[in-house]
């Protein structure tokens, strides 16, 4: 089983986010780039899938130039090859304009199924897996933990609201996921050195025009400083008025 | 032209180290500790991301780079914990005496199945705390028909009864000749070799210390490593101990980066008079003298390294001299600027200082003999 991920090279975790001078996109200086946590997440279940039943996993990302050296660590967990489209101003992109690019290069690719994580730390969307899936017109269940494979079929599992919902999927289909049982693997000195000689194939990115304007980026307001209530079963009558009347949690 | 840039290809491996180091290595260091080893599991994660493969030639099924880029490697795993890397990372520096004293036969069939499966090789060099010199080495060798007999004892070897192999010095019996000196690789299962019992050690708790007792063990001789002449074997076990000291000079860096950053950052969080203390004059200038100790002693070990590598004149016992002298100063100021949470167990820089007290005495760091 072949399957492509498409993953998205965005900011570390750890990275302090200032908004950049256009004010609809972030400062770059100083931000460290890695691999979408949870695009990590679907590359260790690809892997994982590959190991049991054959195949290769390939690489499929859109973003900077210089993010080459962010989607070898990808080659370097275990991916055979990489395909990188690029667009220095992916960031401006809106979700239909990134899946609209990766479906149309998916169209060139062989594969059996696509993996996704469930959505990119920078610009949390979400879109990018449903609207592949619907270019594609493939089936696609999304925010799974963990998709096994047998008879043919995916069975994906979802946690939902008090339990897991399990969907089955066919084969061809697209699946996003989220954090599952086992942690993305780390690469191996060899394999590192290996990830150097695997193929990337780099090209331009398709234009494709946005249905959605990024107007403004704001952060968040700064959090106002803890207050103490007082002390005591006094205390905790007014923490829980101030909670219900002011903070509206309760 | 002289450089610090690390090539991209390093980079990526400290950086995946780092990762490793603080997320699966720290979180573990305790529990190592008090259990006295290495959790399986994650000895199994660090053996697999085959760290001792890297400075070891491909022919052997190394990655064909050199000690430059182990020494960046070695740092970064020490900075999760140095227990777990001395205890995890047994293979390099006894697969490095085979390489310098191994001939090319040697080198395929010892080597090779070494490297491969990341056993460990226990170094018994040291005997009593004496230096390694014929004239104070007490176990021997015998030979006959093609077969070696060894009677003595090794104490305080590191990783006793854990490693898969040990590599002994022995003298011939008789004979104080350098040249008449042997490294014998010996399976730590071969009848004859006795393990002591653990003793008890101030740091590097994680590892198995103890002597090993060699009662008539029968060795091969295609298991005996040799020199053509008494210059020469001075010269390889030389290049061996170097090797051996820039080794720990790269893991007693990596403690002390990870004593200094702690401390940095407890200064930063911890107030006193209403400011953080690393705002107060002899906070701060720990703090700063910490850190520059750390760039000094990295480069120094980088240095020793380069000139390894290069073949010159060897710095490594410079580079460890100074390394060893200040990292104590670098473990004590940490727990300094913890104050009275310095001494406690709920923060790691009282066991760095202890580690980095034992790795500065692991038998033989300063015990061994001038050379070159």
């Amino acid at each position: 089983m072949n399957i492509v991920v498409c993953v998205k090279v965005t900011p570390s975790t750890a990275a302090k986010i200032k908004v950049g001078a256009s004010g609809v996109s972030i400062d770059k200086q100083g931000v460290e780039y890695e691999i979408n946590p949870y695009d990590a997440f679907a590359i260790e279940a690809a892997l994982q899938h590959v190991e049991a039943n054959g195949g290769e996993v390939t690489l499929l990302s859109l973003g900077a130039e210089g993010s080459t050296k962010d989607i070898r660590n990808g080659l370097a967990m275990g991916a055979v090859k990489a395909v990188h489209l690029t667009d220095d101003n992916y960031e401006l992109r809106d979700s239909f304009s990134v899946a609209k690019a990766l479906a149309d290069e998916l169209k060139s690719l062989q594969w059996d199924a696509i993996f996704f994580g469930k959505q990119a730390v920078d610009s949390d969307n979400y879109q990018v897996p449903s609207m592949v899936s619907a270019l594609l017109e493939l089936p696609v269940a999304n925010v799974c933990s963990t998709a096994e494979f047998r008879d043919g079929k995916f069975r994906a599992i979802r946690a939902v609201e008090g339990g897991t919902e399990i969907v089955e999927l066919s084969a061809k289909c697209c699946i996003s996921f989220t954090k599952g049982p086992k942690e993305p693997r780390f690469p191996t000195i060899p394999n590192i050195m290996k990830a150097k000689k695997k193929p990337l194939d780099q090209k331009a990115a398709p234009a494709v025009e946005n249905r959605v304007k990024v107007t403004k980026l704001e952060l968040p307001p700064p959090r106002p400083a803890g207050r103490i209530v007082g002390e005591g079963p006094e205390a905790a009558k007014e923490l829980a008025r101030l909670l219900r009347e002011e903070a509206k949690v309760i | 032209m002289p450089t610090f840039e690390l090539d991209e290809e390093i980079q990526d491996m400290q950086k995946m180290l780092r990762d490793f180091a603080t997320e699966m290595i720290r979180p573990a260091y305790r529990e190592a500790e008090h259990a006295g080893e290495t959790p399986s599991e994650l000895r199994e994660s660090i053996k697999e991301l085959s760290v001792h493969l890297v400075d070891m030639p491909e022919e052997y099924g190394g990655l064909g780079k050199d000690i430059r880029s182990a020494v960046v490697l070695e740092e970064e795993l020490s900075y999760g914990d140095v227990g777990i890397t001395v205890d995890v990372q047994d293979t390099s520096i006894g697969a490095n005496a085979i390489l310098i004293f191994g001939t090319d036969e040697q080198k395929t069939n010892l080597l090779t199945p070494i490297l491969e499966s990341g056993d460990g090789i226990a170094a018994c060099f040291s005997e009593k705390g004496n230096p390694v010199s014929p004239e104070f080495i007490e176990t021997t060798w015998r030979e006959k028909e093609g077969s070696y007999k060894l009677m003595g004892s090794k104490t305080f070897v590191v990783g006793a009864g854990r490693a898969k192999n040990y590599l002994v010095l022995a003298k011939k019996d008789g004979s104080n000749d350098w040249q008449d000196l042997r490294l014998f690789l010996i399976a730590a299962d071969t009848p004859g070799v006795v393990v002591g019992d653990r003793l008890g050690t101030l740091g590097l708790e994680t590892c198995a210390v103890a002597d090993v007792a060699l009662m008539g063990v029968k060795v091969d001789s295609s298991r005996v490593l040799s020199a053509e002449s008494s210059d020469a074997f001075k010269s390889k076990l030389g290049k061996v101990l170097d090797y051996a000291r820039i080794v720990t000079c790269a893991r007693m860096v990596g403690v002390m980066s990870a004593t200094s950053d702690y401390s940095a950052k407890y200064s930063t969080e911890r107030i006193a008079f209403d400011l953080p203390i690393s705002q107060h004059q002899s906070i701060a200038f720990m703090v700063s003298d910490n850190a520059t100790d750390v760039d000094a002693c990295r480069w120094m070990t980088w240095q020793a390294a380069h000139e390894y590598v290069r073949g010159g004149e060897s710095t490594a016992n410079r580079a460890l001299a100074h390394v060893v002298e200040r990292a104590q100063k670098v473990a004590t100021d940490s727990v300094q600027i913890l104050g009275g949470h310095g001494f406690i167990q709920d923060h790691p820089v009282e066991k760095w200082m202890r580690d980095l007290r034992a790795l500065s005495l692991i038998p033989g760091n300063d015990l061994f003999p001038e050379h070159g």
